[in-house]
This record gives structure tokens, C-alpha cells and sequence, in this order.
């Protein structure tokens, strides 16, 4: 009573003062005192808190004592929601019966909403898929139908349609069917367009069975499909059965695809893949010159990455390429082997000056980045590499990166007395970089 | 007192007017302009790619996309302004002789009519490149100490961040001249000093700042003392602009 008597006189005070014009007064005021959409109200807010139950009851309510209000069918569909949420959620088999219930009362009497009529149809699909995986032997038949009906050619690319298609498809795979596969396959052969999304969720799906029938399909997605991000996709999955045929045919993608991102989706595949077969086949792509060199480069980041290749092959790879792409993978991609052999490798590199600036340089990076890799080997590069500022430069910023204090002492030692000043401002800039209390003093020391 | 107020307000009014029927005469035809005036004595160029003695001996300005440097001539400021729909969009500033196929037509201003005009857009014009771009060839009007106005700029929270650093990097070329810090002591201790005054002023600004205005202020080296000017300015730190106007002997 004390609520209603404030809610009065504040609707009082705004006429007053003249902030509602009367008509959208009289509207609010309409709604206020609309039980049916007080019920409405009252439904949303326990579904907002994930009151279902309440929810659903509310929902019916208002359907059933107020059948012509403007939001009767709507609170049908919602209670077949709500009553939905409480089915799956708790393997309740007669909130799914009155929720398909509380669908067929709305598509009897409230159905000619079309954008409504598709949420119905979608919500419809969901609940038998999920009648079917708890042992309901009609939704299974009404599922499996509607999965069938996936094989019939589509008019125009309706984003609606392919939802509801995706869900029968999901509801399909739950229920383990014998027929899954076989449709799940058909869907894969319907090359149209407009399908492309949901040729993805068949693949996903398809590759959630084990059998090399699901190898076979997976193949001729992963060649024959049109479109780029379905053969990804099944490229992808292909490396998730780590099969040595799915490595064979992999490998003829790499040599027969155009397709520059496809061959690199097969060579992350490879990878994962991660037999001897796969390992074969990176090396090969890795070193054949004839291969784009991103592909290659890829390959060779993989093989090191996977641990697929040894120290000896990315040596011989080193001195064989022409790509600096590929160099500087393999400089990568030995810092991967995380063995002593590889560490005196990259030192090496980081010394010798007969090779090109760009991969010394790395060298000098991934060598700084190991913990094994002390600051006075650092400092032997840098001594070695006096006349190539370059090289001093890139191991004054390695030094830079090290964390320990002493690498602040090294920096300091530079900036104060190094004979070269280009290194010495170089050192200089760095240090600004560190938060060690002693750099404030330091470069308060130079200027004074 | 009231007769003082008045003839400020005249004088206000006279600055004001002279600015305006510059920038009346210039935004009359639309394409490009040549605005000529007097520059400072020493400043020359190539009239293309670079100036030479903007502020004092030590000051350059230099545009290495314009082409192969030529000599250095003494002669007056060009501006070339670009109207478009009697609103000026850009300026380019050059000294030396023009190649007569790229100038447009020509005003003539007197070095007062220049000021006046270009400090107004530093003061007033809504795009802040224009604004940055008018600094230059005020530093070139002969005779003309812009200082206390640029400070004023600096100090302006109005005006935008851009124009206001543009403007502190002039002002520290001008202090530097007033200093006599103008030329670099090009010995490695020195550009090492040089180097650790950048480096400070990268760190945080409640270390740096202190700092900068104290070797601004009091550095022995002249190049310490001339690189924490320009960095102390380019921090954005309000505090910069005092030690400015206390460097140039201005409020």
C-alpha cells in the first residue's frame, strides 16, 4: 500500500510539471495496470536470474489466462525455452515434453511471425536432439529425418536455415547414430556456397569418429573443397588422427596445392601429425627450393618447433638455402632443440663473420635469450666483433634484455670507456631502459 | 590608467586588423599563394629543400625529401600557401631563390603584416598542423621576437599538444642563440653527455624533469646545458615552459 501510494504521487509530480505528454502517459499507465504484462515482467526478470522454473511457470500463466495479449506466443516460446534450459540441465525428459508441447500450442495458434517461426523451428530442433540423446526413439526418427533432409539443395543462403541445419547436425552426432557418418559425409558433398559454415561443423563433427572411412572424407575435403576455410578446417582435423595416410596425402596437398595459406595449414598439420612420415615430408619441403618460400620457412619453424628434425639437418639446411626467410627459421628453430650442441651452434654463428649481417644478428638475440649463455661469452661476441657496430649494437641490446645486474655493470662499463662512441651512446640508451637504482646515479655522474 | 587601457585596446585592434587583411588578400584566390616578406639577416637557403640560420648561426631547417641540397642564398621568407575554398590549408617555407614554375601568385607583406598574420593561426587556426607549420616562417620575419607570444602558446592548454611542442622546440633554438649554446662540441665525451641528457629524459617524468630543469638552468657543458633545454621542452611537463621564460628573461 505504501509503495502504491508513492508510485501515485510521483506519476503526479511529472504531469505537473508537464514531462509527459498525456497520451504516452496514459500508454505507461495501461502497462502499469496490464496484468498480462506485469506476469511478462515479472517472467523476464526470474529468467534474467536463472529462476526456470518460476520463469516457465509465469510464462504459462500469462499464455493461458491471457491467450490474446500482445505477447502470448511469445511467452509460449520462452516457456519451451526456459523448460528447455531445465531438460538438458537436468536429463528431465518431461520438461522436454512440455516444452516441445509449449512450442506446438504457439506454432497452432501464434505461428505467422517468420522471424519468430525460425527461432520456434531452431528451439524445436534443440529439444528433440536433446529428447533423442536421452533415449527418445521419436526424436531420434525426427532428427534423423530432418538431418536427411540436410541433402536437399538450399534456395538462396539463409544464415536461418543453416543454424537449424548445424543444430539437427549436432543433434544427430549425439545421438551416435549408425546413419551419422553417412549424412555428416553426403552434407560434405553438397559443395554449394552457401553451405560452406555449415560443411565446417560437419567437419568437426565428422572427425569426432574414428574410422578410416572419416580419414577417406576428410581427404577429399581437404583437396577437392572449394572453399579455403572448410579445407583448412579439414586439414586441420586430418592432423588430430595422426595417421600415416593422412600424412601421405597431406604431403601431395604440399606438393599439389596452389594455395600458399592451405599448404601452410598442412605443414602446421604435419606437425602435429608428428610421425616419421610427417617429419619426411617437412624436410623435403624445408630444403626444395622450388617451394614458396613462406611455405618453407614455415616448415622449417615447424620442424624445429616439433623437435622433427635434428642439429645436423639444420645445418646443412643453413648452408644450403638461398632464403634469408629460411635462415632465420632455422637460427629459430635450433634455439627450439634446447641442447648444448645447438647453444655452441648459435654461438658460433654469433661470432663468425663470414655470414650475413641479418642472421649473425639473430644468432646474437637467441643466444642472449639462454640462461646457459653467461654475459662474458656475450662479451667475447662483442670484443670479436669490434668494426661492425651492428654487432656490438645488437649484443649491447641482448645485454639489455638480461635481467641480472650484472648486465647493467657490462652496460655501464660501455657507456663510460668503450673506444668507440656510437657504442657508447648505444650503451647509453639501454641502460635508460633499466630500472636499476643505479643508472639514475650513473648518467647524473656523465653529465656533471 | 583608462587612457593606458584604451590605447591597448587599439593597439589590440590595429594587430588584429593588420592580420586579417593579410589573410584576406591571401585567402581572395584559391590555389597557391607566395606570401614575401623580410627575414632575419643570415637566414638564407636553397629555396627548396632547406634554411639555414633561422635563429642565430646554429639553427637549420631541412626537408630531405625535396631533393638534392643546393647554395645557401640570403634573400627574403616565402611562404607558399595553399587556399582551397578560401580557407588555407597548408604552408611551406623557404628562403633562397624560387623556381618560378612552382610559385604562385605573389604578396608582397611587410615583416609586422607577416607576424601578425602568422601568429594569428598559431594562436587561432582549428588544424593543429597548420597551426605547427606557421611556427617556422614567424621565426623568419625580420626583426620580430615572437618569445612572450610562443610562451603564451606553450602555456595554452587550448591549443593542441602538437603545436605547443612545435612551438617549444623553436623556443629553445632561441634560447640557445641567447645562451651562445648554438654550436656543437662535437668530442666524444661531449656527445656522450649529449646522449645521457636524452637518456634521462626518457626515464620517468618525476625523475626526469627535476633533473632537466636543473642542468637547463646550470649545466657547465654547454651541450648538456643545450640538449636538457630541448629535452626538458619536449617532455610536455607545464614546469618546462617557467625555466623558459626564466631563460629568455620573459614572465
Amino acid at each position: 500500500m505504501h509503495m502504491k501510494i508513492v508510485t501515485m504521487l510521483a506519476g503526479a509530480a511529472l504531469l505537473a510539471a508537464g514531462h509527459v505528454r498525456p497520451a504516452v502517459s496514459q500508454q505507461a499507465a495501461a502497462r502499469q495496470t496490464d496484468p498480462a504484462d506485469s506476469l511478462w515482467r515479472s517472467a523476464a526478470l526470474a529468467r534474467a536470474d536463472r529462476d526456470y522454473r518460476k520463469a516457465a511457470s509465469l510464462y504459462k500463466q500469462l499464455a493461458a489466462q491471457y491467450p490474446k495479449a500482445d505477447r502470448a506466443g511469445e511467452a509460449l516460446y520462452w516457456r519451451a525455452w526456459t523448460l528447455y534450459q531445465l531438460g538438458s540441465q537436468n536429463r528431465n525428459r518431461a520438461d522436454l515434453d512440455d516444452a516441445v508441447q509449449s512450442l506446438d500450442i504457439y506454432s497452432a495458434n501464434y505461428g505467422k511471425d517468420a522471424q519468430m517461426a525460425a527461432d520456434v523451428t531452431d528451439l524445436h530442433t534443440r529439444i528433440r536432439s536433446a529428447q533423442a540423446s536421452f533415449g527418445d526413439a521419436a526424436a531420434a526418427a525426427d532428427i534423423a529425418q530432418q538431418a536427411r533432409k540436410l541433402q536437399q539443395t538450399s534456395q538462396g543462403c539463409s544464415k536461418d536455415e543453416n543454424e537449424i541445419r548445424a543444430a539437427a547436425l549436432q543433434g544427430l552426432t549425439q545421438m551416435n547414430s549408425s546413419e551419422a557418418v553417412s549424412i555428416l559425409k553426403q552434407v560434405l558433398a553438397n559443395r554449394d556456397p552457401c553451405r560452406a559454415e555449415l560443411r565446417k561443423t560437419a567437419v568437426y563433427l565428422l572427425a569426432q569418429h574414428n574410422s578410416d572411412d572419416v580419414v577417406t572424407t576428410l581427404l577429399d575435403v581437404a583437396r577437392n573443397d572449394p572453399n579455403h576455410d572448410v579445407q583448412s578446417q579439414a586439414i586441420y582435423y586430418l592432423s588430430t588422427t595422426r595417421s600415416d595416410r593422412a600424412a601421405a596425402a597431406l604431403d601431395s596437398i604440399l606438393v599439389a596445392s596452389r594455395d600458399n595459406d592451405v599448404r601452410n595449414s598442412a605443414v602446421y598439420a604435419l606437425s602435429v601429425i608428428h610421425t616419421d612420415r610427417a617429419a619426411q615430408a617437412l624436410q623435403r619441403v624445408a630444403q626444395d627450393e622450388r617451394m614458396p618460400e613462406d611455405v618453407r620457412a614455415s616448415a622449417t619453424y615447424w620442424l624445429g618447433n616439433s623437435g622433427l628434425a635434428d642439429l645436423a639437418f639444420f645445418r646443412t639446411l643453413y648452408t644450403n638455402t638461398r632464403s634469408h626467410a629460411v635462415r632465420n627459421n632455422v637460427i629459430q628453430a635450433v634455439v627450439g632443440l634446447h641442447s648444448p650442441a645447438a647453444t655452441q651452434w648459435l654461438l658460433d654463428m654469433a661470432k663468425d663473420k663470414s655470414i650475413d649481417a641479418d642472421s649473425r644478428k639473430n644468432a646474437i638475440y637467441w643466444v642472449g635469450q639462454q640462461k646457459s649463455v653467461d654475459l662474458d661469452q656475450l662479451m667475447t661476441i662483442y670484443e670479436q666483433g669490434r668494426g661492425d657496430n651492428d654487432v656490438q649494437s645488437q649484443v649491447i641490446y641482448v645485454l639489455s634484455t638480461r635481467s641480472e645486474p650484472a648486465a647493467v655493470d657490462k652496460l655501464m662499463a660501455i657507456a663510460k670507456s668503450d673506444s668507440n662512441v656510437e657504442m657508447r651512446k648505444s650503451a647509453l640508451y639501454w641502460l635508460g631502459t633499466k630500472n636499476d637504482p643505479r643508472v639514475k646515479q650513473f648518467l647524473l655522474d656523465i653529465v656533471r | 590608467m583608462r587612457t593606458l587601457t584604451t590605447f591597448a585596446l587599439i593597439l589590440a585592434a590595429a594587430h588584429g586588423a593588420t592580420a586579417q587583411s593579410l589573410s584576406r588578400r591571401i585567402a581572395g584566390s584559391d590555389g597557391i599563394v607566395d606570401v614575401v616578406y623580410p627575414s632575419r639577416p643570415g637566414a638564407c637557403g636553397d629555396g627548396h629543400s632547406y634554411i639555414q640560420g633561422i635563429i642565430g648561426s646554429g639553427s637549420t631547417y631541412q626537408d630531405d625529401s625535396r631533393g638534392v641540397r643546393g647554395a645557401c642564398v640570403r634573400g627574403p621568407a616565402h611562404v607558399a600557401v595553399t587556399v582551397m575554398n578560401g580557407e588555407i590549408t597548408r604552408l611551406r617555407t623557404f628562403v633562397g631563390p624560387r623556381d618560378p614554375a612552382l610559385a604562385g601568385r605573389t604578396i608582397r607583406a611587410t615583416a609586422a603584416e607577416a607576424a601578425d598574420w602568422l601568429e594569428h593561426i598559431i594562436n587561432e587556426s582549428e588544424r593543429s598542423s597548420l597551426a605547427s607549420q606557421a611556427v617556422l616562417p614567424l621565426m623568419l620575419v625580420d626583426s620580430v621576437r615572437p618569445w612572450q607570444s610562443l610562451l603564451n602558446v606553450a602555456r595554452s592548454d587550448d591549443r593542441p599538444a602538437e603545436v605547443r611542442k612545435n612551438v617549444m622546440m623553436w623556443l629553445a633554438s632561441a634560447i640557445d642563440a641567447g645562451l651562445g649554446l648554438g654550436r656543437d662540441d662535437e668530442s666524444d665525451d661531449a656527445q656522450v653527455r649529449a646522449q645521457a641528457v636524452y637518456t634521462i629524459s626518457q626515464r620517468n617524468r618525476s625523475e626526469s624533469v627535476p633533473t632537466l630543469m636543473e642542468l637547463a638552468r646550470s649545466s657547465p657543458h654547454p651541450e648538456v646545458r643545450k640538449a636538457a633545454i630541448y629535452w626538458l621542452g619536449q617532455t610536455g611537463d607545464p614546469r618546462a615552459v617557467g625555466v623558459y621564460a626564466e631563460l629568455l628573461g620573459l614572465r
